[in-house]
């Protein structure tokens, strides 16, 4: 039980003056794109460089959860991918990332909500989903905890119940991944911003980091909060909105609520960790910033309506919260594919919703740079939907990108 | 347990002895007088050993007298119900309280928690990610609930909590955040000078360092001064005084987050305070940097200010046989000075540079051992450790890394 001989988690190498691909951001997405060239494609002579620390961006600054009750195709196809490979990545990777399927619960507030609810788990079996959903004594049985019952300014009107929707444990699936890839071969640094892109007609060839130039014949952006700033490092100019979102914890008690739920008059969602922590999030912050610093309103805002349907939380105090930098579209989904620079592609515009897809991006990202043709689950969300007019927009909440 | 010591000090402190106070602690009966922490009260009745630790269920005593506390984490059952994962440092006491100790089971003495910690082995960090893996599902269905049962701390009340909760406002020119010499100091001046001050500190009385030192300010002692302070600040009309208020964080353009405890009485159980103030002065003082070494969490084993704190501002004893390992020379000698008062022996002083190897005992500390200078390996009976480190001035087991448990 001691585990005393662990070898680091990866392994550090030289870096190579030239490399056939190189992923610029080690966070869960580029990280399970590595694993997966290795693993499906055979593709090893890949560099992932990091500007900070593996992990340290929106990859372990979520709330963990993982479930895939979207209504558009395009959405749910991707995230009930990704829960299926979920479901076996442990085993995969030789490491526990904890993945607990204990049932995700979406709240609604009316009879209106609970018919929008009942289209959504109807597409979402057409998909082939196992979805429910669930009013008075069944909701009541599958969340014991949640208040029905008080004159809250929201009453619960029923629920949409995803049984495999829950929580896996966010820094694993980054070192997991990492750990693999780099069993595998493949260069993984930290602390490797890469400060340029450089493009002859039209073209990428290298990427510059403080550590040297690397050349390369391709090249896939894969940095979440910070999108907009690598891309300008290729001249583009992304349809995302750079958004503070936050999140926070109580303290530990025992075990108190099963299942993750999610408050839908505003955004309140709350789990329950291992540990014994309450982990909480809501709407972003409202406003654009890359300070990953969040304001008190939000946070109050949050924990009022977490209180509606758990009073006892009154009793608890928060011990940390932080805030990462949420890159959100005009239509609130990801952009994932290929730039029109020949050998960049990119993959962005998660929000505050991009833990859930992980492995699914990586797998088929990897398939995208194996092969250079873009893999049908990830068609949709190409960079020029935009231009076309073929958004994706699931909430139906307009170009705006803090409704999303 | 039959005998509950009483280690209260014949006198002095500031204590109020005429007004006694009742609680429990594991269902037994223990009194405590007005003006004391919950800390202090469970001392003076010989109470050290008062938590497990997380993970390995270690047993946990006091380690600290204030909000640094890391260990010693209780259930409050008052009129509003059971608040769990209190520090007992941070709970100033008032009649009838009931205090449970928590994570531990069937009790505090005898935990089977600890048999985590048998087959090898501390967990190593990282341990969860390597184990529990196989086979597939065995991690939800099997091993995670019973993690789950064992982490945790206290247990959160599930019946609804019909206490009140308020939010307010402030704004000032001068918002002074602690109450020791400095920032007694800083409001009294800036409230001469005209500006309109807050002054916040998280004790319901001010003073901070003051109210259990030996030093003197413009020829009054220390707790006369603060006194004084305390009442000069409450004369001026542009002071607010507010006590039992914890600043807990600044928000973006100077807000300043600050939550108050009310007392027996209050409408309020807790107010949230939003303070604006065209400038901050943070007085907050210094916590004390422990040493790290095998055993260092043992009941018994407490940082120097804590030791001087107790027995000067609380009158209670926390041992009666002592091995002082103090990195920095004043706070050693102002240690050693208030245990002499209190009569605790001074079992050994170490030296900056000696080795520290481990502190031993089950549920105490019972014994110390170090080496000295000259490489002499040295053993102590003791019951209290007294600690705080400067610089890492003492050199841990073998110079070598230490893995340490916890
Ligand atoms: C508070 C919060 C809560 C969330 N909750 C959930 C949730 O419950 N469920 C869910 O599905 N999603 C959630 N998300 C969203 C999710 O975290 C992200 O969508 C997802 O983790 C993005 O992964 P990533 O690998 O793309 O990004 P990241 O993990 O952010 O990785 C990007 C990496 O790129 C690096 N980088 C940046 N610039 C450079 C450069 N120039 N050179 C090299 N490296 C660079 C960064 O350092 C970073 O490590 C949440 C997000 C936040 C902020």
């Amino acid at each position: 039980m001691g585990n005393k001989r662990w070898p680091a988690i990866i392994a550090t190498p030289e870096m190579r003056s030239s490399y056939d691909t190189v992923i610029i951001g080690g966070g869960g997405h580029g990280l399970a794109t590595a694993h997966y060239l290795a693993k499906n494609h055979g593709i090893t002579d890949v560099a992932v460089l990091e500007g900070s620390w593996i992990g340290g961006g929106n990859t372990a600054r979520n709330t963990t959860i993982v479930r895939s009750d979207y209504l558009l195709n395009a959405s749910f196809g991707l995230k009930n991918f990704a829960l299926k490979l979920w479901g076996e990545l442990s085993q995969e990777l030789n490491f526990n990332l904890m993945y607990e399927p204990r049932g995700y619960v979406d709240l609604a507030h009316s009879d209106g909500e609970l018919e929008h609810f009942t289209i959504r788990a109807n597409a979402m079996r057409l998909g082939g989903a196992s979805v429910e959903i669930l009013t008075g004594q069944a909701l009541q049985d599958c969340v014991p905890e949640l208040d029905l019952n008080s004159a809250a300014r929201f009453p619960v009107a029923g629920a949409l119940f995803q049984p495999a929707g829950g929580v896996i444990r966010h820094d694993a699936v980054a070192w997991g991944f990492a750990r693999k890839a780099s069993q595998a071969g493949i260069h993984i640094f930290q602390k490797t911003p890469v400060t340029k892109i450089n493009i002859t007609k039209d073209k990428v060839n290298s990427v510059d980091t403080p550590q040297g130039r690397i050349n390369c014949r391709q090249v896939f952006i894969s940095v979440a909060g910070a999108s907009n700033q690598v891309a300008s490092l290729a001249g583009l100019d992304l349809p995302i909105h750079s958004i503070n979102v936050q999140a926070f914890v109580t303290e530990p008690v025992k075990p108190a609520l099963k299942t993750v739920v999610n408050y839908n008059a505003g955004l309140s969602y709350i789990s329950q960790t291992a540990k014994g922590e309450f982990v909480l999030g809501g709407a972003s912050d409202g406003y654009n910033s890359f300070a990953r610093r969040g304001s008190f309103a939000r946070i109050e805002d949050v924990l009022a309506r977490a209180l509606q349907m758990f009073p006892f939380l009154s009793r608890l105090r928060l011990m940390r919260h932080w805030s990462g930098t949420a890159d959100i579209s005009m239509d609130g989904n990801a952009i994932i594919g290929q730039l029109p620079i020949d050998g960049l592609s990119i993959n962005c515009g998660w929000g505050y919703a991009g833990f859930k897809a992980t492995p699914a991006v990586g797998h088929q990202m990897a398939e995208l740079l194996a092969n250079n043709a873009t893999p049908d689950l990830i068609k949709p969300f190409t960079y020029d939907r935009f231009a076309n007019g073929a958004e994706i927009d699931d909430a139906g909440a307009g170009p705006y990108p803090w409704h999303h | 347990m039959s005998h509950v010591p009483d280690c209260r000090l014949p006198d002095g402190g500031l204590i109020d002895r005429n007004i006694t106070l009742n609680f429990s602690f594991d269902g037994i009966a223990m009194q405590c007088y007005s003006g004391d922490t919950l800390a202090s009260a469970l001392l003076a009745n010989g109470q050290h050993l008062v938590a497990r630790s997380l993970k390995y269920h270690h047993p946990r005593g006091i380690v600290s007298a204030g909000l640094e506390e890391p260990s010693a984490l209780v259930t409050v059952t008052d009129q509003y119900g059971s608040t769990p994962n209190l520090k007992v440092t941070e709970v100033v006491m008032r009649d009838g309280l009931t205090v449970t100790s928590q994570n531990n089971h069937p009790s505090l003495k005898r935990d089977y928690g600890r048999f985590l910690k048998l087959g090898g082995g501390a967990l190593s960090a990282g341990f969860y990610y390597k184990t529990f893996l196989w086979p597939k599902h065995a991690w939800h269905k099997y091993f995670a609930p019973i993690i789950r049962n064992l982490a945790g701390q206290g247990r959160v009340d599930p019946t609804p909590d019909h206490a009140h909760y308020d939010k307010r406002r402030k704004f000032c020119d001068v918002l002074v955040i602690g109450s020791g010499p400095a920032g007694c100091a800083a409001a009294l001046t800036a409230a001469q000078g005209g500006a309109t001050t807050i002054l916040i500190e998280q004790d319901h009385i001010l003073g901070g360092s003051l109210l259990y030192s030996q030093d003197s300010i413009d020829g009054l002692n220390a707790t006369d001064w603060a006194a004084d302070t305390s009442e000069a600040l409450h004369a001026l009309s542009n002071v607010t005084v507010m006590t039992r208020t914890l600043a807990f964080g600044q928000y973006d353009h100077g807000l300043i987050q600050a939550i108050e405890t009310g007392q027996d009485g209050d409408i309020n159980r807790a107010i949230m305070w939003k303070i604006r103030a065209r400038k901050i002065i943070l007085a907050t003082g210094a916590i004390e940097r422990p040493v790290v070494f095998p055993g260092n969490d043992k009941p018994g084993i407490m940082l120097a200010n804590a030791v001087c704190q107790y027995i000067r501002r609380f009158a209670v004893s926390p041992g009666t046989r002592a091995v002082v390992a103090v990195a920095a020379e004043e706070d050693r000698l102002r240690a050693i000075a208030a245990m002499q008062d209190a009569g605790i022996e001074i079992a050994a002083i170490l030296s900056p540079g000696d080795q520290i190897i481990s502190a031993t005992g089950r549920l105490h500390v019972n014994a110390f051992t170090w080496k000295n200078d000259k490489g002499q390996r040295q053993r102590t009976k003791c019951d209290l450790v007294v600690w705080l480190d400067a610089n890492r001035a003492y050199i841990c087991p073998d110079g070598r890394k230490a893995d340490i448990s916890c």
